[in-house]
């Protein structure tokens, strides 16, 4: 607190100034000596009444502004309840604020509010604190993160920016922003580089890492006080098939309505109800629910009814046709790939707790022919042992065709017999070595989202070596420790391959338990579903239309699309029904809410990133403009009433 | 200290000291003549008989009745030999108050007439004298025409000192009364001057009542500006100078009200001297003397005998 701040508060203490002068005015009234006073009427109550409810308005207003004076002396030292950012020296800052657009942010914590609009306010509040050349990004953090402000110094231009962000119903991908905004601040000139993460850490992955870990760039997650009573229940998707409808549930929170019901509805009436309580587990978790509708019923939406909970907005999904579905095929030897515990191999057992909808097909025997290939829409093989020329030329052409193929590579695969090649899949003959180093590069861990950092300390017994070439120029999506290609993915035709230098069997590495195997997994499958037209796909991800003459109409009335390249993107930030129209005909697609998005459970972070050293939450803010203007107004006040007092005496003169 | 103690000291003469050369100099300012003595010298006028009564001077004893009608009947004169003007000053605590812009107080004030009045009145070879109501040091005057009789009021001015209360007082009022009564004759003046402010009550029938055997009665009420215009302004606290009333007012609300209240407490005394045919002035201490006492004189000669 300098002098001059002291000093002008002091001026606050002269308020008892027009307390003693009133005191003297109206106590002490002046003693006349008047012989004829018996004759003049005694005027004590309605005078000092009336002298006391005009005193005590002009004493009010006198003492406000003395008290106006004060503080405007005071200001801009004036401290407020505000979210800001501390700087070095005032020197300028690059901030990249990172918020979090996820559905979870639709929660209100206090009943009114939601936590998007308090991270909006606590943005703005920010940038109420920049000064001229500091500069501002703003990266949302719903999957995929994106940046939707790259770094200006346009204050103007952010808040404009801010101002239009909505929430979305997308999943949470904090990583990934993080990520994005320490990337867009890396290059910028300011020397000080700070990123603030608005978030509620509802990602799904409460269990995860301390968020933070391993940053470069010194980041505020500003902590937020959550409900500890979060409990949410969602209709994730409901699909028609043949006299049922299919629906998935999820919940979170431990205080459950047991008399919360699905209810099937056509055209606004209730046709199928089915209690969801039976379904569900213990804590959170999703469900399947089979419900019964007639077979001539064409249901449009299926919704949660009973209670209220925490999001009232993911309550409703509508009803999809049956999608077009797609297979997965296998090929595994059960042998070799196997776990303790039994089942199927481990990759089938992953593509299953995807819960794609797509059709598993184990096979034991590669396919050979076209005919059998064309059934496929995703081919995972397993440490293959070669493919005989047949086999390699069917491959060639389904690939060609749109196929999307995974392979993993094992010491079978380097020992194929002469003339067993794999190729389209591997150009040349990989070598099995037993050299894996210990991790992987930390940096391609970024690729497979929140699940990355598991693979750092993957554990394995060898690695193939496997030449990085081909017809096209392939992409190293994951590099071993010393930049050996561990997972690579090309392109061919209008297919895509995806080779992996380790198998998938628990006996040579913990891949297939990493959760970056199952983000692997579900990558393909969601590309296989960019590239098939998914009828359903997650908030977030995107319709790719081979035409640009798209409309896009929801339940609210148009929606935006992006053009590029000939093609349309549609994508999708809140779940529902989206009718496409191409070519006269409408396409009824929709985008459903992902299920990990409904756990409401907070992520840790690290003590480092909610120290208060990055900002606080209270700041200064330069008010004197206004406290100007309320002077003002305290003037034309009093001048108000002293005109009122003299037009009331000159009535009671007159009486 | 209440008010009333403050003003219990001498006179607050103001600008009109000296009082003697003052009135002199008021006196010489009267148009001479004003006051016509109608006295034609010492004949005598006969005015009828009544019953003798024991007392009666034996001289006016009607002998030839008393041989005709055997009965002891008193032979009357009616006389205009009294001539003089009797005066009674307020000398209560009430006519010491000095308004912020007066000349001085209204006991100084009605002093100065006095004065006046006295030299004006002994020029036309007319006695005075001069009574109190109230007051310390205030030692009446007997009747005279002689030359030194100036020379005793404005001594017994100077040592007034203006005190009491005499509105509780009505006993004091009545024996400065009975006193003029005794003095005063058919056809003499009585002139009171005071502010009437905190005379007893039933003093106005009172003096009226001097009226009743062919005395001239004028009132002379001296107020101070103030207490004609009730200058001030915001809340005041007002304290009377006799008696214990104070209280808290605006004047600015109250001040039509205060002087109906003046006007209609004046007019309790007025009324019972205008039955009288008596006059009342009320006079104003920023007045000019000369304009007062002129209008005093002239107060007098209407009244008729």
């Amino acid at each position: 607190m300098t002098f001059v701040f002291t000093a002008a508060l002091a001026i606050a203490l002269l308020v008892i100034a027009p307390f003693a002068a009133h005191l003297l005015r109206v106590r002490r009234a002046k003693e006349q000596p008047f012989p004829p006073a018996h004759l003049v009427p005694a005027l004590t109550s309605s005078a000092r009444q009336r002298k006391k409810l005009e005193d005590r308005a002009l004493f009010s207003i006198r003492l406000l502004a003395i008290l106006a004076l004060a503080v405007l002396g005071a200001t801009p030292l004036l401290t407020c309840s505000k979210l800001s950012i501390s700087r070095d020296g005032g020197a300028s800052l690059a901030v990249a604020i990172v918020l979090d657009d996820s559905m979870s942010m639709r929660a209100r914590d206090d009943g009114t509010t939601t936590r998007f609009a308090l991270a909006k306010q606590q943005a703005l509040d920010l940038f109420a604190s920049a000064r001229q050349g500091d500069a501002i990004a703003i990266v949302l953090a719903g999957a995929p993160a994106r940046v939707v402000l790259a770094p200006t110094m346009d204050l103007s231009l952010a808040e404009h920016t801010l101002q239009r962000l909505e929430p979305s119903d997308r999943a949470t991908d904090l990583e990934g922003a993080m990520a994005l905004g320490a990337s867009l601040l890396s290059e910028l000139p300011q020397p000080q580089h700070r990123m603030v993460v608005l978030t509620d850490r509802c990602d799904g992955m409460p269990d995860a890492p301390p968020l933070g870990e391993g940053l470069s760039v010194p980041t505020w997650i500003v902590s937020r006080q959550l409900s500890e009573n979060a409990n949410d229940c969602a209709v994730l998707y409901a699909e028609q098939r043949s006299g049922r409808v299919y629906a998935r549930v999820a919940c979170t929170g431990n205080q459950r309505d047991p008399h919360r019901n699905l209810v099937v509805r056509e055209a606004g009436q209730t046709i199928a109800r089915e209690p969801i309580f039976p379904h569900l587990p213990q804590d959170t978790g999703t469900a399947e629910l089979d419900v019964p509708i007639a077979s001539s019923a064409f249901p449009d939406e299926v919704a949660l009814e009973g209670s209220s909970d925490f999001i009232a907005e993911n309550d409703v999904a509508p009803v999809a046709r049956r999608s077009t579905s797609f297979t997965v095929g296998v090929v595994s030897d059960r042998s070799l790939s196997n776990v303790e515990t039994g089942g199927p191999p481990p990759v089938e057992q992953a593509l299953v707790a995807l819960h794609t909808g797509a059709t598993i097909h184990p096979m034991t025997v590669m396919p050979d022919t076209v005919e059998e290939l064309s059934k496929l829409t995703i081919l995972v093989i397993d440490d293959p042992a070669g493919f005989t020329p047949e086999t390699r030329e069917s491959l060639h052409g389904w690939v060609e065709r749109g196929g999307v193929a995974l392979v993993g590579l094992g010491p079978r695969s380097a020992r194929a017999p002469l003339g067993a090649t794999l190729e389209p899949l591997v150009s040349g003959i990989p070598h099995w070595a037993e050299d894996a180093p210990d991790s992987v590069n930390e940096r391609d861990c970024l690729h497979f989202g929140p699940s990355g950092p598991s693979l750092l300390r993957l554990e394995a017994k060898g690695r193939a070596h496997f030449p990085f070439d081909g017809p096209t120029e392939p992409t190293a999506i994951l590099r071993w420790s010393d930049n050996l290609p561990l997972i690579v993915e090309r392109t061919l035709g209008r297919g895509t391959i995806t080779v992996v230098g380790l198998p998938f069997s628990p006996q040579w590495s913990d891949l297939p338990f990493r959760p970056a195997f199952l983000a692997l997994l579900k990558q393909l499958v969601d590309d296989v579903g960019l590239r098939a037209g998914s009828k359903r796909i997650d908030v977030g991800q995107s319709w790719v239309i081979d035409s640009e003459s798209v409309e896009v109409r929801t339940k609210s009335g148009p929606y935006p699309v992006a053009h590029s390249q000939g093609k349309t993107r549609i994508t999708p930030h809140e779940a529902g029904r989206y009718d496409l129209r191409i070519a006269q005909e409408v396409d009824s697609r929709i985008a459903s809410i992902p299920a990990h998005e409904v756990d409401l459970r907070p992520r840790r972070i690290t003590e480092t990133n909610q120290e208060n050293r990055l900002g606080t939450t209270s700041g200064t803010i330069d008010i004197s403009r206004w406290i100007a203007l309320f002077l003002l107004f305290l003037l034309a006040v009093e001048l108000g009433l002293r005109a009122r007092n003299a037009r009331l005496l000159a009535r009671d003169s007159a009486r | 200290m209440h008010p009333s103690e403050r003003h219990n000291q001498a006179i607050d003469w103001g600008r009109l000291a000296p009082l003697r050369l003052r009135a002199k100099s008021v006196a010489d300012g009267v148009f001479a003549g004003v006051h016509r003595s109608r006295r034609h010298g010492p004949g005598v006028e006969f005015g009828g008989h009544r019953a003798y009564v024991p007392g009666d001077d034996l001289r006016w004893i009607d002998r030839h009745a008393l041989m005709r009608h055997d009965q002891l009947l008193v032979r009357l004169f009616e006389t205009e030999t009294d001539r003089g003007v009797h005066m009674l000053l307020d000398a209560t605590a009430s006519m010491s108050f000095r308004g912020a812009h007066a000349d001085s107080a209204k006991v100084a004030f009605a002093a100065l007439i006095v004065a006046a009045l006295t030299r004006v009145v002994l020029s036309a070879g007319d006695p005075v004298s001069l009574g109190w109501i109230s007051g310390v040091g205030s030692r009446p005057v007997a009747p005279s025409a002689s030359g030194d009789a100036f020379d005793r009021i404005v001594q017994a001015l100077e040592g007034l000192q203006a005190t009491g209360d005499a509105m509780h007082d009505l006993r004091a009022f009545d024996r400065v009364i009975q006193s003029i009564a005794r003095r005063a004759r058919r056809g003499a003046c009585v002139i009171l001057l005071s502010d009437l402010l905190d005379l007893p009550d039933g003093a106005a029938e009172r003096f009226a009542a001097l009226g009743s055997q062919g005395r001239r009665l004028v009132v002379v009420q001296v107020l101070d500006h103030e207490e004609l215009t009730l200058p001030y302004t915001g809340t005041v606290r007002l304290a009377s100078l006799e008696g214990n009333t104070v209280l808290e007012t605006n004047p600015d609300v109250v001040r039509e009200r205060y002087l109906e209240a003046l006007d209609q407490w004046t007019e309790r005394f007025v009324q019972p001297l205008a039955n009288r045919a008596g006059r009342w002035l009320r006079v104003d201490t920023q007045q000019d003397p000369v304009d007062v006492v002129i209008r005093v004189l002239h107060a007098i000669a209407e009244v008729p005998p």
